[in-house]
């Protein structure tokens, strides 16, 4: 026993008494010696795990460095493997708000429909502001398959005390700087009745199955879309793509809301403001890069 | 504040701080901490709200899965230094799986400070002490 909880021993106020203060007296002794020991049982450990520390020297030792090795040679390796179509990512993104650019889309079985998305960072959806939440209308838009030519999305951050990051992720072809938002962009090869990707466009694809993007502006160049419908409700435009939306029960489509839905949606020179990019399958992304780069990038910086 | 009262929290922060230095000597520290930011950074890059991520299925939760569990390896290599080898390679493989489930392991950084990390802890251990040591330590 320490010296400390002894002392209380001696000194209970209320050992000698009878009656219900001689009843007080004991449990509230009792929890105050348990207490005591507690702190004493602590403060030994702690004086054993100083004594510990001093007597060996402990650390990462060498051994270490072949399993970094090994590690960075293996990410390195699913790295190559992902550019090189041969591994296929799972790439899921929320809330923050990024910028897509893409040469030409080419998609079979696109739903889409209008939704509330909740946003982090946001007051008026237009805005960065921190900390906030804000409900945004959105466009849901469910691709079954999708083949890209070309992508590139950059998400920006602003750090305190450090400014503005861009995230740039390039994959497949080159993105132009700007797009005409009239035309194929040159170097795209679209076959001339279908409008799907064929040749060097098609083999350098970025293709992606069940893919779901939550966007507030899609712009680009329609081309030969075929087995449109428009006004379809929205409950609806799932099943005819075969997709399931998922999502909070006021983000999912509603009967009767407007929704639309395309055999084959081709959009050439897509340029996109999204909040969200989901993936329920597999994507392949060729010639993958990522870098992290200082200011506000845009198109312009993308090749 | 009299001259007592700041001579005892001086002592009181130097106590604490001799404390925490041992405490960190007794344990993987610096790996767990490089886990904790790893999977904080996955999260981070793949947040959702917790009800989606939970309904979503795989792709909504995979960085909460991978994300959260170097986290937890992190915190058990600091109270339960015992483990370490486990953790080690459990982490080390953990971070390998993030690259490609969540977001190419939070775009690659996250599953490079997470192999760092699990290399750092598995090979944590007792070292020969610093020459200097042997003289003035006796």
């Amino acid at each position: 026993m320490s010296p400390r909880a002894r002392r209380f021993e001696r000194t209970d106020p209320w050992g000698d008494e009878t009656g219900v203060s001689h009843v007080w007296g004991r449990l509230t002794g009792r929890f105050y010696r348990a207490a005591y020991a507690a702190i004493d049982h602590a403060a030994e450990q702690s004086a054993q795990m100083k004594a510990d520390a001093e007597s060996v020297r402990r650390g990462s030792r060498k051994r270490s460095l072949p399993l970094m090795i090994v590690g960075s040679a293996a990410l390195v390796a699913m790295f190559g493997a992902v550019s090189q179509n041969a591994l296929a990512v799972n790439f899921t993104t929320g809330n923050s708000k990024f910028k897509l650019y893409s040469n030409y889309l080419d998609a079979e079985h696109a739903a889409g429909y209008l939704a509330p998305t909740s946003r982090q960072g946001s007051t008026d959806c237009d805005a960065d502001v921190a900390d906030v939440q804000a409900q945004c209308g959105v466009t849901e838009l469910g691709i079954h398959e999708a083949k890209l030519a070309g992508l590139c999305g950059i998400a920006t951050e602003s750090i305190p005390l450090v400014g503005n990051y861009s995230l740039m992720i390039t994959a497949g072809d080159d993105v132009p700087d700007s797009y005409s938002g009239s035309s194929i962009p040159t170097g795209t090869t679209t076959d001339p009745t279908t409008g799907k990707l064929t040749n060097g466009s098609l083999s350098n694809a970025i293709s992606a199955t069940n893919l779901y993007l939550n966007s507030d502006a899609l712009s680009g160049y329609g081309n030969k879309i075929s087995g449109m419908n428009l006004g379809q409700s929205a409950e609806t435009v799932g099943d005819s793509a075969g997709l399931t939306f998922e999502g909070n029960a006021n983000q999912l489509p509603k009967a009767g809301a407007f929704g639309l839905y395309a055999r084959q949606l081709n959009v050439a020179g897509l340029n996109g403001n999204s909040y969200g990019l989901n993936l329920k399958g597999n994507i392949t992304l060729p010639d993958l890069n990522i870098r992290v780069v200082p200011g506000a990038k845009t198109q312009a910086d993308c090749s | 504040m009299t001259e007592s009262k700041t001579n005892r929290l001086t002592s009181l922060l130097a106590a604490g701080r001799s404390w925490f230095r041992a405490w960190r000597r007794t344990r993987p520290f610096w790996g767990a901490l490089w886990l904790i930011v790893a999977g904080a950074w996955i999260i981070y890059w793949m947040s959702f709200d917790i009800g989606i991520a939970l309904t979503g299925g795989w792709s909504y939760s995979a960085g909460y899965v991978m994300g959260g569990s170097l986290i937890m390896f992190g915190l058990v290599t600091w109270l339960a230094p015992h483990y370490k080898s486990l953790s080690g390679i459990a982490t080390f493989l953990i971070a390998l799986g993030a690259f490609p489930t969540a977001n190419l392991g939070g775009f690659v950084l996250g599953s490079v400070l997470g192999i760092i990390g699990g290399s750092m802890i598995w090979s944590w251990g007792e070292k020969r002490p610093r020459p200097s040591h042997r003289v003035s330590g006796g």
